[in-house]
């Protein structure tokens, strides 16, 4: 039960950031709700306060610069995934926003929760983490930019400090990237990821006019204590060029190997390697056969 | 079995089509009010006192303990608490929360706040205050003491265990306190040994199935208070006015005639509230404090301490000659309750009654043993047995058919029973104590089978993927499934209803049949209208209130058309009759000449008529003033067989275990359905639900016997998006004792789902999965295994 609870709602990412720089007490920002509201309930100590920051219009924006393309954490993913550019380019990202629980979540739901939240099934991490993204993090006085990857310490834990906030996610131009992502899941919406793997493969020609890959970042979700990227697989097909079947066969077998997951309700640790494995297959011939 | 004496028979085509308001997809009577918002729960009601009161229940966080003491000192000084009670303070009555009928045939082993507590989710104590959040504070503010027991959290481990779990003296009806053993029961038909020994093919194999939650909408809720006559009056969502009724002024230690028992709109129930399982709790809480009480369970609360499907392990051997002709059958089946016996006895008897009168077998052997675990109770869930019992059957069938190298379908068509024949072991299986023989009137098995089969064009599919399967790591299966259930308990259910004639031609009908959300009051309504020849709208019904409407055991067992229905329908004759009398004497013509028809009696002579309103205006305003009234009781020692055939499609994925539903195919033979888009929803329900058994519905527990799961994110029931493309048929009998041919749908289309899904799997992979669910991790695990 909630007793001396408070809830904040600032105007603007100034008073947002005055709240949280002079707050006494354990607080969560309230953006979509969608998983703080979840956890309050289940546990009345999860926090003492909630900010609201669902208000905040400068949060919600999502713009394009030059080389970039910078979304604001208040983005609810239902906003993403109609955003042009990312439908044409970030196929990844769309798969996985599109999968995240179910319209109404969608509808409500931020990307800047999903880091925020830090849970290693989230599923907007992966995509992110693969196209290389950064977070920026700013507090009253301070402003700093963190790549996504060095973002997460475990489970629900991520260096953002006290008095920080997640204003931007900045998305670098990868128009020559492919990408995908595959999940499995107890049902088929509103689950929790079991695993998922993102896949983005970039293709040049071999001087033998063969296609090769130059390019290569593949993220896993839900199996490690956060959404990791797979640098020994990455480096195996980079080194290959050619996706041969051996060379895929490797890759895969190597990815499972990454994959440090556990055993929980939802799935089990051998089952969750494996099919990191078979994801990234499946991928592979996907981003493969497409072009 | 009786004579069938109905006079309410169809039984032909040609009967059918004079029906006006039975058979008919008339729309749900409560239909609009629930649509608009405005129907009454529990939670809408107001009551006629100036405060309400809130009750909160504290559970216990051990699997097995002794509570050493409870220190309630902080909690009791809260402004706004009004009392905590405990073991302590409240008197101590052995009981049994399975609402079923006098006397009981569940163990009296619960009292409502004990010195021990046997599950993660058994009541400690409560605390009545003036809002939720206090009484919830009050709750944090009381310390309890407790002396941890080990715990029995595996079925197979406590027989013989050291741990005795109901080791109170005052406990009664337990079959053996010492060894854990809830109850067992023993039945046979033939000589099985005899019948084993001249099979020529006997296959056995062992199969298991999970707990699982009915998880109905609407929690369970209550609310109590004193009215101004100092009579207990009870609004719960329940499926069983009358039992709770009697239970609760048992546990009180008052006289029923105190106590009243309303149920309003209920949000769904499908067994769990065949229990009383906080109306007892809210009941004394309002007897002790004199105080108007409300108590509802949370989501968290329903999944950890409300009831649950019976797992099971179940042994099935069969005896065939070569032929296919089976001779013997054998089911053992090891059962936990949990901590508590609810329905131990009745529950693991239905499995038995259901699955092995399917296929008729002239030597039959079953024993079930129902354990105790420190494990969430088990109770009545929609099905009652049989999911359990058919997951085994229909999957051992398939197994047999295979290794005899025969189709399983021809193998299930020649051994399935067939009317005339006896349902075997109905006799030896009763509630609790023996039945009544069965013989079988109707049945739509063979033309259901046809149905299915057509639609999932069984024969060339199967084929045809045992071809391209070959090719792909993409597999398809397809597979079927068999079941029978039954209408209502012979020899023990009972409903009565009674109507009543006003002023315009319309009828009042109070009947204690419990619609929870099933759409009775609406069936009850087309059942009453189509005996007085009126339409459905001209009847206002009531239902259930133990002060107002007549006695009926309640909505379970799939009773309420077969069962209440004759008694609404006889009430209704009742009153055409005296409407036909009067009517004689208003016309001046002999009521053999006469007949009802659109709201009027006409004279088949003269060709002239009179309103029922004319007729009620006289009989209430001009002449020998009476009222038309009529009331109906309604017992039965049939209980007519529906059936079901269900089959499916599916798609394994061998990498990833991942299964896809495709397509489903239901065919049920309900009787007459009296509404028969009602009756569809009924099996889709039913099918959706199964599927969820199936596929991934799972209560999971820790080493400590806490619920990993309690809540719809990690307990997955399928969604919409989950279902497959779904066609659903009704096949039409005529059961001659069953209302305008009725027989019964709410129960049977639950029976299928889990082994047509495990026969598809097979079918597609190869892979037998002998434990629920079947999971994306459990297939993919026996795929490895078989290579
Ligand atoms: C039914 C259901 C289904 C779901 N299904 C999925 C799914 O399929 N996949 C998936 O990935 N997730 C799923 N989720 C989880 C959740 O919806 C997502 O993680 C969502 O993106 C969280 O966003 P939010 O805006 O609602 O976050 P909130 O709940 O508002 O916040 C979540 C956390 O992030 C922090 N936070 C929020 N904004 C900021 C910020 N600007 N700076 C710093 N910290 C911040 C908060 O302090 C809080 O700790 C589901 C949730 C529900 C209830």
């Amino acid at each position: 039960m909630l007793r001396n609870f408070k809830v904040l709602m600032p105007a603007s990412l100034n008073e947002a950031l005055y709240v949280i720089n002079n707050i006494d007490r354990p607080f969560r920002f309230l953006a979509g709700g969608t998983d703080v509201l979840v956890r309050l309930k289940d546990n009345p100590s999860y926090a003492q306060a909630l900010i609201d920051i669902s208000k905040i219009g400068e949060l919600a924006k999502i713009e394009e610069h030059k080389s970039t393309f910078v979304i604001g954490s208040g983005v609810r993913h239902e906003a993403l995934l109609a955003y042009a550019p990312f439908i044409e380019n970030y196929n990844g990202l769309i798969e996985a926003v599109s999968a995240i629980g179910s319209p109404q979540i969608r509808a409500l739901a931020t990307v800047g929760g999903n880091i925020g939240n830090a849970s290693p099934a989230g599923d907007s991490i992966g995509p992110l983490m693969a196209f290389d993204a950064e977070v920026e993090l700013r507090s009253q006085d301070t402003n700093r930019i963190v790549k996504l990857e060095d973002f997460f310490t475990g489970p629900g834990k991520t260096v953002l400090k006290h008095n920080e906030i997640i204003t931007k996610i900045i998305l670098p131009k990868s128009d020559s990237l492919k990408s995908g992502w595959k999940r499995l899941g107890q049902r088929r919406a509103v689950a929790i990821s079991k695993v998922s793997v993102t896949l983005a493969l970039g293709f040049a020609k071999h001087s033998n006019g063969s296609d090769r890959v130059n390019d290569v970042r593949i993220a896993l979700g839900a199996v490690a204590p956060t959404v990791i990227r797979a640098r020994k697989a990455e480096k195996f097909l980079l080194e290959n060029q050619t996706l041969t079947k051996a060379v895929v066969k490797e890759a895969c077998r190597l990815v499972a190997k990454e994959a440090r997951p556990i055993t929980d309700i939802r799935s089990n640790t051998e089952y969750r390697s494996e099919m990191c494995g078979v994801l990234l297959g499946d991928l592979i011939e996907k981003l493969a056969c497409a072009r | 079995m009786s004579e069938v004496k109905n006079e309410f028979i169809v039984n032909n085509e040609e009967l059918r089509k004079k029906l006006s308001e039975v058979g008919k997809n008339k729309r749900k009577v409560d239909g609009d009010k629930i649509a608009r918002g405005r129907a009454q729960y529990v939670d809408d009601i107001r009551i006629p006192v100036d405060k309400l009161y809130h009750a909160k229940i504290m559970h216990s966080p051990h699997a097995h303990a002794i509570i050493k003491k409870i220190d309630a000192s902080k909690a009791l000084k809260l402004p706004g608490v009004v009392g905590v009670f405990s073991h302590e303070n409240v008197p101590r009555v052995p009981y049994t929360t399975a609402g079923q009928n006098y006397p009981e045939p569940s163990p009296y082993d619960t009292v409502m706040f004990d010195s021990k507590v046997r599950y993660v989710g058994d009541r400690v104590c409560a605390v009545v205050a003036d809002t939720p959040e206090t009484a919830a504070h009050a709750l944090e503010l009381i310390k309890v003491e407790y002396e941890t027991l080990p715990a029995i959290l595996d079925m197979r481990e406590a027989i013989g265990n050291k741990t005795i779990i109901h080791d109170e003296r005052d406990a009664t009806g337990i079959f053996d306190k010492d060894k854990n053993i809830a109850a067992h029961v023993k039945a046979s038909m033939g000589d099985p040994e005899k019948g084993f020994k001249e099979a020529d093919l006997v296959f056995e194999n062992e199969y298991s199935v999970q707990y699982v939650q009915a998880a109905p909408v609407e929690p369970h809720i209550a609310i109590t208070y004193y009215d101004e006559n100092e009579r207990l009056v009870i609004y719960c969502s329940t499926q069983v006015p009358f039992h709770s009724r009697r239970i609760v002024a048992n546990v009180l230690g008052i006289p029923v005639q105190k106590v009243r028992v309303i149920k309003p709109r209920t949000g769904g129930s499908f067994g769990v509230k065949q229990e009383i399982l906080i109306e007892d709790a809210c009941a004394m809480l309002t007897h002790l404090t004199k105080k108007a009480v409300r108590l509802e369970y949370t989501r968290k609360e329903e999944f950890n301490s409300s009831r649950t499907r019976h797992p099971q392990i179940i042994t099935i051997k069969s005896g065939f000659k070569k032929d296919g002709t089976i001779v013997a059958l054998s089911m053992k089946l090891l059962a936990n309750t949990g901590a508590y016996g609810s329905h131990a006895l009745t529950v693991q008897c239905n499995t038995g009654s259901k699955a092995l009168c399917l296929y008729n077998t002239p030597n039959v052997n079953f024993e079930a043993t129902i354990v105790y675990t420190n494990l969430p109770v088990a109770g009545a869930l929609r099905g009652y047995g049989g999911p359990q019992g058919y997951f085994a059957l229909d999957s051992h069938f398939e197994e047999c058919a295979k290794k005899m190298k025969m189709d399983s379908i021809e193998l299930r068509r020649k051994n399935q029973v067939k009317v005339g024949e006896e349902l075997s072991l109905t006799k030896a299986l009763g509630e609790g104590r023996e039945g009544f023989m069965q013989i079988l009137r109707t049945c739509g098995m063979q033309q259901c089978l046809d149905k299915v089969l057509k639609d999932l064009d069984y024969y060339n599919k199967k084929k045809q993927y045992d071809e391209s399967n070959k090719k792909s790591h993409i597999k398809r299966g397809v597979g079927l499934a068999l079941a029978m259930h039954g209408s209502g308990i012979p020899g023990v259910d009972m409903g009565a209803a009674s109507i009543k004639m006003n002023d315009d031609g319309s009828f009042n009908l109070l009947c204690g049949a419990t619609d929870l959300g099933t759409g009775s009051d609406t069936i009850l309504s087309q059942i009453a209208a189509e005996v007085l020849k009126i339409p459905t709208s001209k009847i206002i019904i009531y239902s259930s209130d133990t002060d107002m409407t007549p006695f009926d055991v309640g909505a379970y067992a799939s009773s309420t058309t077969y069962i209440s229905g004759v008694a609404i329908a006889k009430a209704a004759a009742q009153c055409r009759d005296q409407i036909l009398k009067t009517a004689s004497h208003l016309l001046g013509e002999k009521i053999e000449d006469l007949y009802c028809e659109d709201s009027a009696v006409h004279s088949k002579k003269s060709k002239k008529s009179v309103s029922y309103k004319d007729v009620a205006l006289h009989t209430l305003y001009k002449e020998d003033q009476y009222q038309i009234i009529g009331t109906g009781s309604h017992i039965t020692y049939d209980c007519p067989p529906p059936f079901s055939a269900q089959g499916c499609e599916v798609e394994v994925d061998t990498e990833t275990g991942v299964i896809k539903l495709i397509k489903y195919s239901a065919a049920v033979d309900c009787g007459l359905a009296v509404n028969p888009v009602m009756a569809e929803g009924q099996i889709e329900g039913g099918v959706h639900m199964g599927l969820g058994y199936a596929l991934c519905e799972e209560m999971k527990f820790d080493s400590k016997g806490v619920m990993l799961n309690p809540n719809f994110l990690d307990y997955k029931m399928l969604s919409t998006i989950d279902m497959p493309e779904m066609k659903t048929h009704i096949i039409e009998t005529y059961e001659p004792t069953g209302p305008f041919g009725a027989k019964s749908v709410s129960e049977i289309p639950v029976d299928c789902p889990a082994p047509a899904v495990a026969n598809a799997i097979e079918h597609a992979c190869g892979v037998r999965i002998y434990d629920l669910p079947i999971t994306a991790e459990k297939l993919l695990n026996a795929l490895t295994n078989k290579k």
